[in-house]
């Protein structure tokens, strides 16, 4: 019986191949779309599930309390772990975790290559704490030692060819460094996300040999394994007494160490320094919630559309009925067509999945950890959605088809003039979610653009960064190599610096007379330039002067910006010129106020930012390129460069594109609410025209008979086109409050946002509108133009 | 007696008043029997064949079907008479567009419950019969009018009903056709099955062994 049912049911497919295909289509689009939802989903709030202490491994992250602001640090000072570790019988074991800072050139053989980012300084203990699989090495003696380092497999490609290459060495900034073990590829769902694992001696041996007792410099991100459940309340309660924490008086930063644990790291608010790529939950509830509007929509199409076959299938179903069809009968008969559509949905899908899963992973940046099929739960899911959606989909049309009685009359099915009949219910739904969607897409669109436009107080056009990495040596030339850049043709200006605009320098403490003549101290943001690279990225001097070639400022001169000046309390830029000041590498004395600028994203408010000369600690050259032929001159620099420094990589980028990256997060969201906004518009329309299908078949008497009656074209179409505009206008002015507000929750992680005018709500509606015109104009046009006898033949 | 309607009234509300579509219609019919109704449009004609299908309620009056009350019957208990006992035959047809010949003969067996063995028999038997064992893979939209209606008394006949009622049979076919269609029912009518049918034609009605004359729901007499 339910061989031949589905047969029947796909013939009756085919028969109807528009209608199949937009419900078809619909569903396959919902499914996929909640496909890569639960695929992303699955990968945020699966972070570190992997490690087997999970529960046991907590994270200590520290806040500095200064006169100027407070900061929320994820990291803490280098002797913590082994004092805790020394005084806590709770912990099994510690591991710091130190991300190398800037650019560094690797060399194997005649490889070279510039890394950054992704390079992590490990206690040995690391293997103890958390899970990655090794393919070669002794994970407990492969962090031992200094010169010792273990590379992941594609690192390991990347430089040798193959895996095997346990005892091999790699010039690491020139030193030769051990290979000691190869890495599984990381997951894409961890928080530590590197290529280069160095042992902790390593990190020791190359920093001053005080850091070991240095308490408030914080580069370290500690992890504890502890003993049982329940341990961190009391290691808790040790962190609010460590001796080296407590303040000396109130003029002086307050550290303030705190723990986490490593279950819902991901979603944690973010700190400065801390490792990995960060969630956020409510981006997660949305795409959720996008996800399961979407499959709504779709099969509300799919209601909408079988329902409204009704007048058509009406009969046929009476037909059955004097047959000797049960109600059940013809119940079973819908829920097996709508049970086959929603098979062939999953199938349709899954082409569709395949056919674009390399997307999602362009998109994505990683490899597509397709781990959640591993799950029984996910085959459950998977097995059991065609009849989720039957259910959802399928039991309401054909609980209405069972009840036609066996005598066909049409005039008993109900005319839908009431105001709100179950369909227009739908269609105002529908409509509802997609101008949200249109809206909110809108909304991300305009503020990109306004990110992008705003003026940052900054020149980023036509300048090139060579990122050399830490080396004193280059930087100690800075003079002479500026003039040998300046001949190369096409370069304009040439200036050194430790950060360029768009990438976050570090914090340091600094000491200063406030405005009422205290001490006072502050963490303020520095970045070493030269004495042009004021000039040279267009930065105005307010007070006092910028630095001057030939004069000792050095390290004695700072130039502060205006937000650092008032956050000390001076009113006027001109009092702080001449105020000295100590901090981190010298002191000396005020001598400039420069206007503020955005030295990063927009996310963020104007920092304090202090500028200082300090040319060993120089890691990039930004040059201005002036001319059309840069690739000319990108290449006759390149071949400069590695005649004379062979041993570092030519590691060039583009200013304004680096600094456009702090924005990818937000742009990939904005591609995702764009995908989706398309989805849902696409699912829409198509049921819109659809439906409209329908009721020009059902009211084709009506409209012949109005047509005889000596009704104008015009009047009939304006008739149909309101009736189905109504919803939809209802629908949107029921999203506009739901939008508004979630924009608005949105926008605020912004410090600068773009002012929403009237025409941005209006744009949506008017494009809406005219999706409907679109969608039913055409069938009520023909309609309208046919020969009304035609369609008042006695039925 | 196969069937007997007692003092039948039915109506709807139209405007506060009650507007009759059948109004005291008392009738006896005997197995074998062969009627013609007849009468002009919105006489009742179809009204009274559903009601003796058993497809539409009355509101007044008894109707007894082969000793059964079926007024006093539940909805299910009258289905099931109906299913076992009466073939419907339709102006249109009424064929399903996406079956073909032969699951459009299979449909009604399907409904009652029939093993697929005696499926088969039945089928092939009514193909046989009907000389239609060529077109079983067709479709309906590939037979001419008179070859569909020819499948709709195949269809009405498979299940073996003593009645047969046919609303206009031959409506939408021309005069050779419906002819072929009439002779037909005399045939199956000779061989014993009961037949009820509505007509317009009075060439038609006289297949019939009876006709009764319908005018506003009334019957107005018998004719032979």
């Amino acid at each position: 019986m339910w061989s031949r049912t589905l047969k029947f049911a796909s013939r009756k497919l085919w028969k109807h191949k528009a209608t199949s295909f937009t419900k078809l289509f619909s569903l396959s689009i919902g499914i996929i779309s909640l496909f890569y939802i639960c695929l992303y989903v699955w990968r945020e709030s699966s972070f570190d599930d992997f490690h087997e202490h999970r529960d046991h491994i907590f994270k200590v992250n520290t806040a500095i309390h200064s006169p100027t602001g407070n900061l929320d640090l994820g990291l803490s000072a280098v002797p913590l772990g082994p004092y805790l570790k020394s005084i806590a019988p709770e912990i099994r074991e510690y591991v710091r975790i130190s991300k190398e800072y800037g650019s560094r050139a690797i060399k194997q053989g005649e490889k070279l290559f510039s890394e950054s980012e992704n390079i992590y300084y490990a206690d040995p203990a690391f293997f103890e704490l958390f899970d990655f699989d090794l393919l070669s090495g002794d994970p407990r003696t492969a962090l031992r030692g200094p010169d010792q380092l273990l590379i992941t497999k594609q690192t390991a490609l990347k430089y040798f060819g193959n895996t095997d290459v346990v005892g091999q060495v790699l010039l690491y900034d020139g030193t030769p460094m051990t290979v000691t073990g190869v890495l599984e590829d990381l997951p894409a769902n961890t928080h530590l996300q590197f290529d280069f694992l160095i042992s902790m001696d390593t990190f020791m041996n190359s920093r001053p040999d005080n850091v070991g007792e240095n308490w408030t410099w914080l580069p370290m991100n500690t992890y504890f394994l502890l003993e049982n459940t329940g341990d961190d309340m009391v290691l808790a309660q040790r962190l609010e007494h460590i001796p080296q924490y407590v303040p000396e008086n109130n003029t002086t930063d307050r550290y303030v160490p705190a723990l986490e644990p490593l279950k819902g790291l991901h979603f944690s608010a973010p700190k400065l320094g801390e490792l990995g790529p960060k969630g956020s939950i409510s981006k997660l509830y949305l795409l959720v919630g996008i996800g399961i509007m979407i499959l709504f929509l779709a099969i509300s199409n799919y209601i909408n559309l079988t329902t409204a076959a009704l007048s058509v299938e009406g009969r046929e179903v009476s037909v059955k009925r004097t047959l000797g069809a049960s109600r059940k009968d013809i119940f079973k008969q819908f829920i097996a067509e709508s049970l086959l559509v929603a098979i062939l949905s999953m199938l349709l899908s899954l082409l569709g999945i395949m056919a674009t899963i390399p997307f999602y992973r362009t998109f994505m940046g990683s490899a597509i950890d397709l781990g959640m099929l591993s799950s029984p739960y996910a085959w459950l899911f998977i097995i059991s959605l065609p009849f989720v959606l039957t259910a959802l989909g399928g039991v309401y049309p054909a609980v209405k088809f069972a009840r036609i009685p066996a005598i066909y009359q049409p005039k008993a099915i109900p005319r839908h003039n009431r105001i709100f009949s179950a369909r227009t219910g739908l269609i105002v739904f529908q409509f509802a979610i997609t101008s949200g969607l249109i809206i909110s897409a809108l909304l991300i669109y305009n503020q990109l653009n306004y990110l992008q436009d705003h003026d940052l107080g900054i020149d980023t056009r036509h300048k090139l960064v060579i990122d050399f990495g830490p080396n004193a040596e280059i930087g100690n030339s800075y003079k002479s190599l500026k003039n040998e850049f300046t001949r190369i043709p096409g370069v304009a200006s040439a200036t050194f610096s430790s950060h360029v605009p768009g990438q976050t320098p570090n914090g340091v403490s600094t000491l200063l007379k406030d405005a009422d003549g205290n001490a006072r101290n502050g963490e303020i943001s520095l970045t070493l330039v030269d004495n042009e690279f004021i000039s040279s990225y267009g930065l105005e001097i307010i007070a006092g002067r910028d630095f001057r070639p030939g004069v000792a400022d050095s390290t004695a001169a700072l130039i502060m910006n205006e937000a650092a000046v008032e956050a000390f309390g001076y009113a006027n830029p001109e009092d702080i010129i001449g105020v000295s000041f100590e901090q981190w590498g010298g002191n000396g004395k005020v001598i400039g106020v420069v206007r503020d600028f955005n030295y990063v994203s927009l996310h963020q408010d104007i920092g304090l930012l202090s500028l200082k000369i300090w040319p060993p600690q120089f890691e990039k050259i930004t040059l201005e390129i002036s001319g059309s032929e840069m690739a000319k001159t990108i290449s006759s620099l390149e071949s400069w460069w590695t005649s004379r420094y062979p041993d570092i990589p030519f590691n060039y980028y583009f200013v304004d594109d680096n600094f456009l990256l702090q924005y990818a997060k937000d742009r990939q969201f904005a591609t995702i609410m764009n995908v989706f906004t398309l989805v849902s518009i696409c699912i829409g329309v198509l049921g819109l025209i659809a439906y409209a299908s329908f009721w020009c078949h059902r009211r084709k008497k009506e409209m012949s008979i109005k047509k005889v009656l000596g009704a104008s074209s015009a009047s009939l179409l304006w008739n149909v086109y309101k009736g189905f505009s109504i919803p939809v206008l209802v629908g949107f002015l029921l999203a506009v409050p739901v939008v508004s507000y979630l924009g608005d929750q949105w926008l605020a992680q912004f410090a600068y946002q773009f002012e929403q005018a009237w025409y941005f709500y209006i744009f949506p509606l008017i494009l809406l509108l005219a999706m409907v015109a679109m969608a039913v104009g055409i069938q009520t046009l023909q309609l309208v133009h046919s020969n009304p006898v035609d369609h008042l033949k006695v039925e | 007696m196969l069937l007997e309607l007692k003092n039948v009234f039915k109506w709807v509300q139209q405007g506060g008043q009650h507007v009759f579509l059948l109004k005291d219609i008392s009738l006896q019919v005997e197995e074998g029997e062969f009627i013609s109704v007849m009468g002009p449009s919105g006489s009742g004609k179809s009204t009274l064949l559903n009601v003796i299908g058993m497809l539409d309620d009355f509101d007044e009056g008894s109707y007894t079907f082969l000793d059964d009350p079926v007024h006093l019957l539940k909805a299910k208990h009258r289905a099931n008479l109906y299913k076992q006992y009466i073939g419907f035959v339709f102006q249109a047809y009424h064929l399903i567009d996406e079956l073909t010949v032969y699951e459009n003969l299979e449909m009604p067996l399907l409904y009652k419950k029939h093993s697929g063995s005696e499926r088969r028999a039945m089928v092939a038997d009514m193909l046989d019969r009907f000389n239609i064992v060529g077109k079983k893979d067709l479709f309906p939209t590939q037979l001419s009018g008179g070859q569909q209606q020819l499948v709709g008394v195949a269809r009405a006949l498979i299940s073996q009903p003593k009645l047969i009622l046919a609303d206009e049979p031959t409506g939408n076919l021309n005069s050779r056709q419906g002819e072929e269609i009439m002779e037909l029912f005399r045939e199956l009518n000779d061989e014993g099955v009961t037949i009820i049918q509505v007509t317009h034609s009075e060439k038609n009605a006289a297949y019939g062994r009876r006709i009764i004359n319908l005018l506003d729901g009334r019957m107005i007499g018998e004719g032979r």
